[in-house]
Formats: C-alpha cells, sequence, structure tokens
C-alpha cells in the first residue's frame, strides 16, 4: 500500500491538474461557509446562529461539503485520465505492476483525498463550533458527530463512481461530461419513472442523501409531514407515508455501491486495452 | 549463458479480421542479443507487447526465465516499447523515481542510469520540455534502472540523430558484453548487423527465418568463379549443370550451390575437367539484402 501511494504522491506532486481544483475545493469551501455564517435570518421562530451550533453544526459542515464533491471527483478523473492519456499505464504495467495494482493505487489515493476533505470538514466545523457555541452546545458535540463520517463514504462514493467512469471512457473531457450529465440530468430523469421505494436505491441518490440539509425547523423531513387528499390533512393511519430511509439503511446502500463501482472497475482495467 | 531467457509457443494474435501473429513460436537465450525484423504491421510490437503482458494473445504461451508466471519476472526486465511513455508535468527524475519504485529498486541508481544516457545535467527539467532525442534516451534510461538481466527496446534510435544513434548502439555493445541479454525490434538493418547475435524475420505475424546473424549473412549458397577464360567456363558450368542460375559480373562468374555440390567439389570438378579456377570465393550478402529478399518472396 505504501509504495503504490508513494508512487501516486509522486505523481500529483507537480501536477497543475490536481493542484487547482484541489486549492480551488478548500477555497470554495471556506468561502461558503465564511457567506453562510454571514447571513442572519430574521424569520419568526427562527434563529440563524443556531444552524451554528452543535449538533446542527455537524449537518450544515458536511452538507455544504458535499456540494463541493463533484470538484473531487473531477480530480479523480483528470489524475486517471492523465493514465490513458500519456499511456502511463501500459508504461507502469511493463515496468511491473499488475492490473489490479494500478486499480488499488487509485483507490488508495481516493482514501487519502477523502480523508484530507474529512480533515478539513472536521477543522472547519470545530473551528465554527468555536465561535458561535456556548458551553450548553459543546455538550451536544457527539450527537450527529456521524455525519462526518458518512461525509466520507459520500466523497470516497462520488470518487469511485467517477474512477470507474474515467476507466471505461479514458477521455477526461469526456468523463467529466459523462459524469455530470449523469448526476444532474440522467439519473434524475430516469428515477422519475419509478416510485420512492426504488428511486431512493438509486446509485446517486443513496449518494446525495448521506448529507441531507440542515434541518433547524424539522418541516422539512419526510417523516414529519402530513399526507394531504385533497387539500385536506389527513391523520388517518392508515393514510400513506412517504417512504424514507434511514441514515444507517442509507450507509449500508452507499457501501454496497462503492463495492459495486469497485468490482466494476477492477473487471473494466483487467480488460481494457491501456 | 545457453539459459532460457524467453521462450514463445505458438502464439497467435488477431485484430479483428487482420492477423498479427500466427503461431509464433520463438525461444531466446540468455546472452543473445536478438533482432526482431520485419516490415511495419509484421507482428513486431504485437509480440513485445504480448510478452510484457500489455496485450493478451489469442492462443499459445509465454515463459519468462522458464515460469509461466510472470508478474515479478516483469521487473527483472528493462524496456522500451514503441514511444516513452512518461509524466510531462514531471522532471525525468522524479518520472524515474516512479519506475524505480514499481521496480521496487533504490533511487540511487537514477543517477547512474542518466549518466549513461547523458541525461544528468537535466535530471530537473520538465520531461515536456525535452526533444523527441532526449525522452528516448530517457525512456532507455528507466530501461535500464536497476541493472536488469534483459534489456527490451522497440525501435531504439527512434528520433535520435546520428551521434544518438552510435551512443544508444555502444550502450547497447556495453550492456551486451556485461552479460544481458537484448531483445530489439528495429527497421535500421545496419545498427541490427551491427550489434545482434541472432535475429528473427517475421512477416504478416509469421516468422519467416530465425538463426544467428553470421549463418544468415553468409548463406555460401552463391559463389564466384573466375579462370583463365571466363567465357569457356560459363559455357562449362552451364552445360555441365553441376550449378545453378550461373551468371557472369565484375567479380568472375556468380553461381548458386546446389546440394549435395559444395564450393569443394566445384573446384575439384572444374579442375578434372581442365578448368583451373584462379578464385573460388563466397558471396556475403548484407543483412539489408537478406531481408529484403525474403520479405520480397
Amino acid at each position: 500500500m505504501k509504495r503504490l501511494l508513494n508512487i501516486e504522491l509522486i505523481k500529483i506532486y507537480s501536477n497543475s491538474g490536481f493542484w487547482v481544483p484541489a486549492i480551488f475545493w478548500a477555497v470554495l469551501y471556506a468561502a461558503s461557509l465564511l457567506i453562510v455564517t454571514q447571513i442572519n435570518v430574521n424569520f419568526t421562530g427562527i434563529d440563524s446562529t443556531s444552524f451554528f451550533k452543535f449538533p446542527t453544526l455537524w449537518n450544515v459542515t458536511t452538507w455544504i461539503a458535499s456540494w463541493f464533491n463533484l470538484l473531487l471527483s473531477i480530480i479523480i478523473i483528470i489524475v486517471t485520465g492523465i493514465e490513458f492519456s500519456h499511456k502511463t499505464f501500459r508504461q507502469h504495467i511493463i515496468d511491473g505492476l499488475t492490473r489490479i495494482e494500478l486499480l488499488k493505487a487509485k483507490i488508495f489515493l481516493i482514501l487519502v483525498f477523502a480523508f484530507v476533505a474529512f480533515v478539513i470538514v472536521l477543522f472547519c466545523t470545530l473551528i465554527i463550533g468555536l465561535i458561535y457555541n456556548d458551553s450548553n452546545s459543546w455538550l451536544n458535540i457527539i450527537d450527529n458527530i456521524e455525519l462526518i463520517f458518512v461525509f466520507f463514504i459520500q466523497s470516497v462514493a462520488y470518487m469511485l463512481f467517477a474512477l470507474m467512469i474515467t476507466l471505461l471512457i479514458k477521455n477526461i473531457a469526456l468523463s467529466i461530461l459523462t459524469f455530470i450529465l449523469y448526476f444532474i440530468s440522467f439519473e434524475p430523469i430516469v428515477r422519475n419513472f419509478f416510485p420512492d421505494n426504488i428511486l431512493y436505491f438509486f446509485p446517486m441518490k443513496v449518494i446525495s442523501n448521506l448529507t441531507p440539509p440542515p434541518d433547524i425547523l424539522q418541516f422539512a423531513t419526510q417523516a414529519n409531514f402530513q399526507t394531504t387528499i385533497n387539500g385536506q390533512v389527513v391523520n388517518d393511519s392508515n393514510a400513506t407515508q412517504p417512504f424514507e430511509i434511514s441514515l444507517l439503511d442509507n450507509t449500508v446502500a452507499a457501501m454496497i455501491y462503492i463495492a459495486i463501482f469497485i468490482f466494476i472497475s477492477a473487471y473494466i482495467i483487467k480488460r481494457k486495452k491501456l | 549463458m545457453n539459459t532460457d531467457i524467453l521462450k514463445i509457443l505458438n502464439i497467435s494474435k488477431s485484430y479483428g479480421n487482420v492477423t498479427a501473429l500466427k503461431n509464433l513460436s520463438l525461444n531466446i537465450l540468455g546472452g543473445q542479443v536478438f533482432g526482431l525484423l520485419g516490415p511495419n504491421g509484421s507482428g513486431k510490437t504485437t509480440t513485445l507487447s504480448i510478452v510484457m503482458e500489455i496485450i493478451k494473445p489469442d492462443a499459445g504461451s509465454f515463459e519468462w526465465f522458464g515460469e509461466s508466471n510472470n508478474t515479478n519476472n516483469r521487473k527483472k526486465i528493462g524496456t522500451l516499447i514503441e514511444t516513452p511513455n512518461f509524466y510531462p508535468f514531471l522532471s525525468a527524475k522524479q518520472n524515474l523515481e516512479i519506475t524505480a519504485r514499481i521496480k521496487e529498486i533504490p533511487s540511487s541508481d537514477i543517477e547512474r542510469v542518466l549518466k549513461i544516457t547523458g541525461l544528468l545535467e537535466r535530471k530537473n527539467h520538465k520531461f515536456g520540455t525535452f526533444s523527441l532525442g532526449m525522452k528516448q534516451r530517457l525512456a532507455i534510461s528507466a530501461a535500464l534502472l536497476g541493472n536488469p538481466e534483459v534489456l527490451i527496446f522497440d525501435e531504439p534510435a527512434n528520433g535520435l540523430d546520428p551521434q544518438g544513434i552510435a551512443d544508444i548502439r555502444e550502450i547497447i555493445i556495453n550492456e551486451a558484453k556485461n552479460g544481458k541479454t537484448i531483445i530489439m525490434a528495429s527497421h535500421i538493418l545496419d545498427e541490427v548487423e551491427k550489434v545482434c547475435t541472432n535475429v528473427a524475420i517475421l512477416k504478416k505475424g509469421q516468422l519467416i527465418k530465425t538463426g544467428k546473424i553470421h549463418e544468415l549473412l553468409n548463406k555460401n549458397e552463391q559463389i564466384f568463379l573466375s579462370s583463365d577464360n571466363n567465357n569457356e567456363l560459363f559455357e562449362f558450368l552451364v552445360r555441365s549443370g553441376i550449378c545453378k542460375n550461373v551468371k557472369t559480373s565484375e567479380k568472375g562468374i556468380l553461381v548458386d550451390i546446389q546440394k549435395p555440390f559444395d564450393s569443394a567439389y566445384i573446384n575439384k570438378f572444374c579442375f578434372e575437367n581442365g578448368f583451373s579456377l584462379k578464385s573460388i570465393e563466397a558471396k556475403t550478402q548484407s543483412l539489408e539484402e537478406q531481408y529484403l529478399e525474403l520479405i520480397n518472396k
């Protein structure tokens, strides 16, 4: 593992294709947090500073970080696509790596990127926590802390999906285009043809639902909606409840997708002409 | 050094309807400088790509060092196939650092190989800024890393100027002197003739000739004869039927030997029939002549 990771780190050391989007990710994330903390919402019953108090703060920082997972995925597409455009994967095979080692190296790199993103999100969360939390709210720091670990899984899943697409397409621009089109249009359109109990298990849906938006008044949580029929509120317990999956189930589904992405990537790399 | 280094057994490969290799079998022994010759599309690079496991054969097998599991053996082989493949945004040294880590050899060897190929002063320059010849030299440096037992060069003189070609020839000769086995595919037949001990000639994916280079060059299948009266000798040889294709040339009379009559027998036969030969000399062919003759058959 150490050898493969060292090789990957040498490759990205002088690669502007890595540093530019990576710095962009960090700056955009920090700037977004800065902007969000400056927004002062004054609705009755809503105190915007409560967004930045534990345990809601975990929800806010991981949700905002999830907006920028696209950039992490683009980094993976760039560093993998370069291997095809310069035929360096092929050279590594000649020099003695196996095809599975090529894949392992990229997976280790994804884990490192996800870990660095995890550390940055954790650091930013604690900094904001220091500014906006009093001694009482610090007691809630453990609540919802699982969200940052779930964010790690989410980053890994997005990047593995990007890796799989790049191994399949081999071209950087086409891979980025395919990733974005699948994410923002193809899957959402296809999902519309399926009922809730199926659409919630589409890959991008599962992965994006890992970091739900903050819900300080709890009116956006589906479980708290009451089903309305013909405009009337129905409290009948037999009324259809909207489909919902727990964070744990969602995480398990995401882990299954991670395994599927790795399996497909291994299949592709074993058979693809490098 | 007669150990088996590479044994290729009945390898075939097709790309769609195009047959790239057809039942190719070769045996390369330790210490040989083995030239793989053939026109474009004859299957040289496909052969090297298969034995380096970049592509899979449709049929057949190969063994490195007498073993069928080749993953670890590949680290004992330094290879340059087709074009140099490096990261343009990394320096020469960083690129070789990656190769060294893949081959699990110390980075201290990098300076040694850069010195051999004359790139030491450019070690911190980015690969993307290199000329074609320098890129080729870096690829050769990568192949030499770790002092591998076997070197594979596919068109090593690509993009090199005459001095560069001479330098590469010297590197190959030196490495061969050090006991390395070298397999090289090349179009520059003059270079192959100068450095190779053995050659195999491929045509349309099939092996049409293989053997030691001096045996191929000295076929002894044609000889020049001359006597005091070449005209009479010419007529006598045609009439006798002892040789084929009797022709006159600047050096005398050129004939094709046909078994079982060798040059000693022809000399004796002429003498017994009243022709005292002034000279009898085997005609040697250059590798290029041999190659063109075989390829155009």
